[in-house]
């Protein structure tokens, strides 16, 4: 790595780790992880297919996955938009960036430093939860959740993308819902409502629900047959419509391990953000390089 | 464009600029030859720090050309030898003096121990010593542009851009930076130091560049811009109607200015003549004196089109 690019990152990543809010983060992860072990531990019962039966260890599981995910999505979200980037733009505004426009170092070395800076500082945190995540499954279940990994990569390229966006919108608004719009667009094309909008509006919501929420809303209506037709499909659009839904569903159904991820593991949902972060940087990069201060 | 300009370490080729209708600077052209200090002057708002941000890079000028030891100012590489430090000093929060300064010169290329040994030299020298452990964005305001001049040496620069050094300076750190820059000075740097204080600038500037409202007044060395001329100034209780009438009569070339009138003559005698002439017409006056004309002189009469 360019030594003036791992210097400013580990700079940026410093920054944050010695601010107040980094002490109050901390006190967050460890109510975040409190809240994974009594999910662990949770006792009743669960409606699946419009039938009552007790919370398994998978479901408890799922569960403690869907709180530990979500917490972290939520609260990485929370990082993204009134830390990570107000301290990126903010050295731009009060002039302290000046310092390092005016030496031999490119601003596309400036600013992707400073956002690696940023998501290291992502890394780390969700990382303290995921590793906790860990030690309370294998305490709770026994075993070991090697794919809780592979969830805690796919996170952080949705954070990744949060915070590509969030200082493409602080430098510029049009720019930024502009991308916005053509990510959006993407996502519909690929008959997917991926755009990072909702699933900032909706997934943290969703993934933070109770178990079985849906299901429990849907018996009531239509008995113990289950839905519908009609309504399953209703159900399964909105699986794909409502990222946080999916989520929950998920969870009731115990099908896969994508409960409590962002993305459900498809390459379609996974390429859309991945695209999105290359696309609001290069987007920030044209700005910054055109800005004058 | 002589040889010599043309190898000058700073060039500046026929710059504008504009901020919307406000011409920030038209068609500016001027060189800083090396081991020289010049003293880019004028008022608030004449240009001076966007003709420093074009320089370093931080704002790019609409039309003509600038280039630091050759290099053209839009290329990165362009800062390799540059040391600036800007008008206004902000730092950020959290870092001490010390590592802010190790941060920035390890991104120099510097290596640690090299730049501790040279930090340790910089706040020695700049009287710094006691703050290197104290968060930089808390020191006093005089501190603070101590603490960037250090930054802007860091580097060991070939070229130093300074923004109005001097401001919140007490009388002692400014003998103290007179002397810094004119040791610069002697090391061979080429030292452009824009100011507004012009009278500060006579005893370190070998040459000025005189903006106005954008526009370059005067530029070269300031033994050749200063005229022979001397000037006489009287010193009156109160410069009446009546007085500039009798003598705009005797001395059409008078001057005025708060309670000193002052005329340029090229017969050191006047001062002796002119007594006479204000006892003849019954003015009383305080003293007459005789000077030679400085930057502010200059300016003033460049301002009014003519010579002092």
């Amino acid at each position: 790595m360019r030594p003036a690019l791992r210097l400013l990152a580990v700079d940026a990543l410093r920054t944050l780790l010695t601010r107040r809010a980094s002490a109050l983060l901390l006190v967050l992860l460890f109510g975040l992880l409190t809240a994974v072990s009594c999910s662990l531990q949770l006792a009743g019962e669960s409606v699946v297919n419009g039938q009552v039966v007790p919370i398994d260890n998978e479901t408890r599981s799922g569960l403690a996955v869907g709180v530990a995910y979500g917490g972290v999505h939520f609260l990485g979200l929370l990082l993204v938009l009134f830390v990570i980037v107000p301290a990126i733009t903010g050295e731009m505004e009060s002039g302290v960036a000046s310092w390092i426009f005016v030496k031999p170092i490119g601003r596309e070395t400036y600013l992707i430093a400073r956002m690696l800076g940023g998501l290291l500082f992502l890394a780390a945190f969700s990382a303290f939860v995921v590793a906790g995540l860990e030690v309370l499954l294998l305490k709770y279940s026994g075993r070991f959740e090697a794919r809780a990994i592979l969830g805690w990569v796919t996170l952080l390229i949705l954070l990744a993308s949060y915070l590509g966006w969030g200082v493409l919108l602080s430098l510029h608004l049009g720019a930024g819902f502009g991308g916005l719009l053509v990510l959006l667009l993407a996502g519909l094309g690929a008959a997917v409502n991926l755009d990072p909008l909702t699933r900032i509006l909706l997934w943290g919501g969703g993934s933070g629900a109770p178990a079985g929420i849906l299901d429990a809303f849907l018996a009531p209506l239509f008995g113990a047959e289950g839905p519908p037709f009609l309504a399953r499909a209703v159900y399964a659009a909105l699986y794909f419509v409502l990222p946080g839904a999916g989520n929950v569903h998920d969870l009731a159904v115990g099908a896969t391990f994508g409960r409590g991820l962002p993305i459900q593991g498809d390459a379609i949902s996974l390429a859309i953000p991945v695209a999105g972060i290359p696309l609001a940087l290069l987007l920030s990069l044209w700005l910054l390089k055109k800005r004058e201060f | 464009m002589t040889g010599a300009a043309t190898d000058a370490p700073i060039r500046v080729d026929g710059i504008s600029k504009r901020y919307g209708g406000v011409t920030a600077l038209a068609d500016v052209s001027f060189t800083v030859p090396a081991g020289e200090i010049t003293g880019l002057l004028g008022p608030n708002g004449a240009g001076k720090t966007t003709l420093l941000k074009i320089l370093t890079g931080l704002s790019r000028a609409d039309a003509g050309s600038a280039a630091i030891l050759g290099v053209p100012v839009s290329e990165p590489t362009s800062r390799t030898p540059l040391g600036y430090l800007p008008e206004v000093v902000a730092f950020p929060r959290g870092p001490t003096l010390d590592e802010f300064l190790m941060l920035h010169a390890r991104l120099l290329g510097a290596a640690r121990t090299e730049a501790g040994a040279r930090i340790t030299r910089l706040v020695d020298r700049l009287g710094l010593g006691d703050a290197r452990s104290r968060p930089i964005a808390a020191l006093s305001k005089g501190m603070r542009r101590r603490a960037g001049l250090a930054h802007a040496l860091l580097g060991e620069p070939a070229v130093l851009l300074l923004d109005e050094p001097s401001a919140d300076l007490d009388p002692i750190a400014r003998r103290e930076l007179e002397s810094l820059l004119l040791e610069e000075k002697r090391r061979g740097i080429a030292i452009l130091l824009s100011s507004h204080l012009l009278l500060e600038m006579e005893p370190l500037a070998g040459r000025v560049a005189m903006l106005h409202q954008g526009a370059l007044l005067a530029e070269g060395s300031v033994s050749a811009l200063l005229p022979t001329t001397h000037l006489v100034e009287v010193t009156i209780s109160s410069v009446t109607d009546a007085l500039r009438s009798a003598t705009a009569h005797l001395l059409p070339t008078f001057r005025e200015s708060e309670r000193k009138m002052t005329v340029a003559t090229n017969d050191p005698a006047l001062a002796i003549e002119l007594p006479k002439l204000l006892d003849g017409i019954g003015v009383r006056y305080e003293a007459v004196t005789t000077r030679r004309p400085n930057l502010r002189d200059l300016f003033f009469s460049l301002l009014e089109g003519k010579k002092p």
